[in-house]
């Protein structure tokens, strides 16, 4: 009997250890939905207006840092886009106690990263370094960003880089298409229309004075919020932020003004010639909306359907039906004023005109017909379950509060999130596919090889195409 | 008397320069009985887990004439299995909330699914179906030859410098497989045939031929559980793995070449022959391309770029590659300069380096922009599985993701030295000039 019930223990046992004893016919279930712990936000600012927002993360012995400023590139001044971003470039390259060297090399000694740079909205300082070396960190940080000394030397050289970069950029199909597209959106009297980088003839017209005069105006703890997420404590970082930042004067800020956006009441087709061009780079698309819009939710779930993800219909029509593409894609650019709308690819040149055919075919069905209940299912489920990775180091965590930041949402912000996707219905992405996306009035911008493009793409119904160079200037 | 005591001091202010933030990261590491080696790393801080597979195999173990072949069948791995229809795999782990993709190598072949934590039974069932009983039909294998020929035109033909990888590789090797490289030739893209995408996998797509690594928010008994489950019946390869066997002579005479792109301004590139990664030599040759390049106030940099303004950019990049590699040197003209001038630079900085001196300063700073990215590397459950995962294939140590930091703090100025007066040598390179089309017309 007792070896009787060994045996069977041991063959339970054996059962037990046995391998692959699985029903592979089965898609497994999920476990129950685990708890997101949001980070908890804590606040603090100094008496000259500079917020500081801060997540405590102890998981790795580092600190990140993130200076936001409310302003950047849309504070440009006229004919001289490229202000912004060379601001930020420059003021690394010296200070009233370091040179240009000097503030690399102390921060390559402590192993720290310091980046500063302007979007259209904003501008961006950001640290990251390890907490053994806060310190010393924050003293070069706040030395960039509070004593810039903007050595004409160092300008020469910057200013010359950066036009070489600016050449070099029109060997690039995708910069190309990105900026030539965002001026035929936008005109370039709109802060939306300029690269944030400038154009040849803007950056030429830069002095070193308008950089000073941009940094005085738009480098201010008034508009500034510091988000500072790591191995550290609010008790522990204030009398650094105090030390660092206390000093620095208020100014009153200058808010920038954004010219009306030409409208258009048909689609445009728009050609830049790159002989030879392994492929062409489609844009196609038009004004968007505003991140404030009510309509972010639907839009955000709309957008999962149409182009957002690997899954949506442009990607699995132009990659992985037809294979005409890498990758194909749409989003929309929601800043503080209305980004663009933009469906994108880069194509077989053979098959430029068929990718366009399908494209607007796509952006039509959002507009035409409802989604499914299934397809709705799937992108809320994909959004609302991937939340969690969005919080997952403190780069992701410093980017979040980035945007609370930037677009003035409340901290609770992130706890209404699944609910606010839940929210959304068929008929909302019916609606907001209708108000927001314009199929029969886009703009179209193809950069590829125009001998073999260009019979194909005008016989889509979009009448002839404009032929423009690089600078979106029109070609005769 | 004087001079002593600065010295003193000296010491002890690089010394305590020195950062000490130390990563301890704890695993549990077993063979399955069918060879597959699985590692598990327990990190709660969020409620996510990575599933990593590393298989070993990339583009060294394919035919000359089928180059590419290896990133092509990675994207056939996508395509499902008897459980899984053709176009479900990417929508079962986008529903559940997860990303997935996957890359390969001149080594390795890596797959990657990350997801929610409670998802991880649904990443373990697809990765295992796609390992045991991988479904692939013509119209999937035509689909993505049209894909990856464009993902070729997209990341090398329409890019300007795209080409250096290739170029680079196949001026430099003449015998081993490295002289092509993993996106391959649309030659070979073109003629791939489904009989041989179906013996790579029954050659190469074997448990005993990869590592799992899971990673994140995991319970370590139930997850261990959970992979006999999936992974512990695929039954174990019987033939040998193929591994090439092509050593690469030493290199008897430099070799100079010219490539015309579609750019605007002109770029050198120079490799040097070097050891495999995990050599101590290695190390010192990572360390080396630190001083070089790591940063604004690197060696080259500050020269090229900020006193000479000859370069718009300098990079120095050892490549991590299980048979012995390359060290890269890479510059892009300023506008008006030529590469002519940018070659001579550089080979000032390197004599500089075999016979100079490197001050203690120096050293410390490059020992700690070394530490601050070993410890940025290691902050996400992904990177870490990818880490974890490649330790363990090509140094057989994934402890190494704690202890690798030590080999490179290791490395003496001496011995950045002698690697530099040992490989860093006129015949033991390629020298490439990319020139703009344009001006040779």
């Amino acid at each position: 009997m007792k070896v009787n019930l060994f045996y069977m223990g041991f063959l339970l046992l054996s059962f037990a250890l046995s391998y692959g004893q699985v029903d592979r016919t089965k898609k497994p279930e999920p476990q129950p939905t685990p708890k997101l712990t949001l980070p908890s936000i804590q606040h603090a600012a100094l008496p000259n207006g500079l917020k500081v927002m801060l997540v405590e993360h102890h998981e790795l012995p580092t600190v990140q840092i993130q200076l936001v400023f409310q302003t950047g590139a849309a504070n440009d001044l006229a004919g001289k886009a490229g202000v912004a971003n060379l601001t930020a470039q420059m003021v690394r390259e010296g200070t009233a106690r370091r040179t240009s060297l000097q503030i690399a090399d102390d921060l390559e000694f402590i192993g720290a990263n310091l980046n500063v740079n302007s979007s259209t909205d904003a501008t961006f300082a950001s640290l990251l370094t390890l907490k053994e070396q806060l310190v010393a960190a924050l003293d070069v940080y706040s030395d960039v960003l509070r004593n810039p000394s903007f050595p004409e030397n160092e300008w020469n050289r910057v200013k010359k880089t950066h036009l070489t970069g600016l050449m070099q950029q029109k060997d690039q199909p995708v910069v190309v298409a990105n900026n030539v597209f965002a001026g035929l959106v936008y005109g370039s009297n709109h802060p939306y229309g300029r690269p944030t980088e400038g154009t040849d003839a803007s950056v030429n017209a830069i002095a070193l004075d308008d950089l000073k005069s941009f940094y005085q105006e738009n480098y201010l703890p008034n508009t500034a919020t510091l988000i500072v997420v790591g191995d550290v404590t609010l008790k522990e970082v204030m009398p650094m932020v105090e030390n660092n930042f206390g000093a620095w004067k208020s100014e009153a800020v200058v808010t920038p003004t954004f010219s009306a956006v030409p409208r258009i009441d048909s689609t445009h087709l728009y050609l830049i010639d790159k002989p030879q061009a392994a492929q062409s780079e489609i844009r196609i698309g038009h004004v968007g909306v505003a991140r404030n819009t009510e309509d972010y939710f639907p839009l955000q779930v709309m957008n999962a359907i149409l182009g957002g993800q690997f899954t949506s219909r442009i990607n699995l029509n132009l990659r992985e039906s037809k294979g005409y593409t890498y990758g194909a894609r749409s989003g929309f650019a929601m800043r503080k004023e209305a980004g663009p709308f933009l469906a994108q690819a880069g194509v077989k040149s053979a098959v430029t005109d068929s990718s366009v055919i399908e494209f607007m075919k796509e952006l039509r069905g959002m507009c035409d017909a409802d989604v499914t209940q299934k397809e709705l299912d799937f992108a809320k489920n994909s959004l609302v379950r991937a939340i969690a990775q969005g919080f997952e180091t403190p780069a992701h965590i410093s980017g979040q509060l980035t945007n609370l930041v930037l677009y003035n949402l409340p901290d609770d912000y992130f706890n209404t999130l699944v609910q606010n996707y839940e929210k959304v219905t068929v008929a909302d992405v019916r609606r907001v596919s209708q108000k927001y996306l314009h199929p029969t009035s886009m703009n179209i911008v193809i950069v590829g090889d125009i001998a073999l493009i260009k019979a194909g793409v005008e016989k889509l119904g979009f009448g002839k195409a404009m032929v423009l160079d690089a600078d979106g200037k029109k070609v005769n | 008397m004087y001079k002593k005591i600065f010295f003193a001091l000296l010491l002890v202010f690089a010394a305590r320069n020195v950062l000490n933030a130390q990563v301890n990261l704890k695993f549990v590491e077993y063979n399955l009985p069918n060879g597959m080696h699985v590692i598990l790393h327990q990190d709660k801080s969020a409620p996510i887990v990575s599933q990593v597979v590393v298989y070993h195999v990339g583009s060294k173990n394919e035919n000359p004439d089928r180059t590419g072949f290896a990133h092509f069948f990675e994207h056939l791995m996508f395509e499902g299995s008897p459980n899984i229809p053709r176009g479900e795999f990417f929508k079962m782990v986008q529903n559940a909330g997860g990303e997935l993709n996957a890359f390969t190598s001149f080594d390795k072949t890596v797959y990657f699914i990350t997801m929610p934590s409670n998802q991880l039974e649904l990443a373990m069932w697809m990765e295992s179906e796609r390992m045991l009983q991988l479904k692939i039909d013509s119209i999937g294998i035509e689909t993505q030859r049209g894909v990856v020929k464009e993902e070729r035109r997209q990341g090398i033909d329409n890019r300007p410098y795209g080409s250096i990888l290739e170029q680079t590789f196949s001026h430099s090797y003449k015998v081993h497989p490295y002289r092509w490289t993993p996106i391959g030739s649309f030659q070979y893209i073109d003629q791939a045939t489904y009989d041989e995408f179906r013996q790579f996998y029954k050659s190469f797509y074997l448990p005993n031929n990869a590592c799992l690594v899971i990673a994140g928010d995991i319970d370590i008994d139930k997850t261990k559980e959970m992979i006999n489950k999936y992974y512990g019946g695929i039954p174990k390869g019987t033939g040998e793995i193929f591994r090439p066997k092509e050593v690469e002579p030493p290199q008897k005479a430099e070799v100079r070449d010219t490539v015309l792109d579609n750019i605007q301004l002109p770029a050198v590139i120079e490799a040097y022959h070097m050891p495999a990664q995990g050599t101590k030599d290695y190390y010192a040759l990572s360390m080396l391309t630190t001083l070089l390049s790591g940063g604004e106030s690197s060696r080259l940099t500050k020269r090229l770029v900020d006193k000479e303004k000859i370069a718009l950019a300098v990079q120095s990049i050892p490549f991590d590659l299980e048979d012995p590699s390359l060290f890269l040197l890479f510059g892009i003209a300023n506008f008006g300069k030529s590469p002519k001038d940018i070659e001579a630079s550089i080979q000032e900085e390197i004599e500089k380096v075999k016979t100079g001196t490197i001050a203690d300063n120096e050293l410390t700073k490059i020992r700690n922009q070394q530490e601050t990215s070993f410890i940025e590397k290691n902050s996400s459950v992904q990177g870490k599985a990818i880490e974890l995962a490649n330790y363990h294939v090509f140094f057989g140590d994934a402890n190494l993701i704690n202890s690798e930091i030590d080999k490179f703090m290791a490395v003496t100025k001496e011995d950045l030295r002698r690697v530099a007066q040992h490989y860093l040598t006129e015949k033991n390179r390629t020298v490439l000039y990319y020139i703009p089309k344009t001006k040779v017309q």
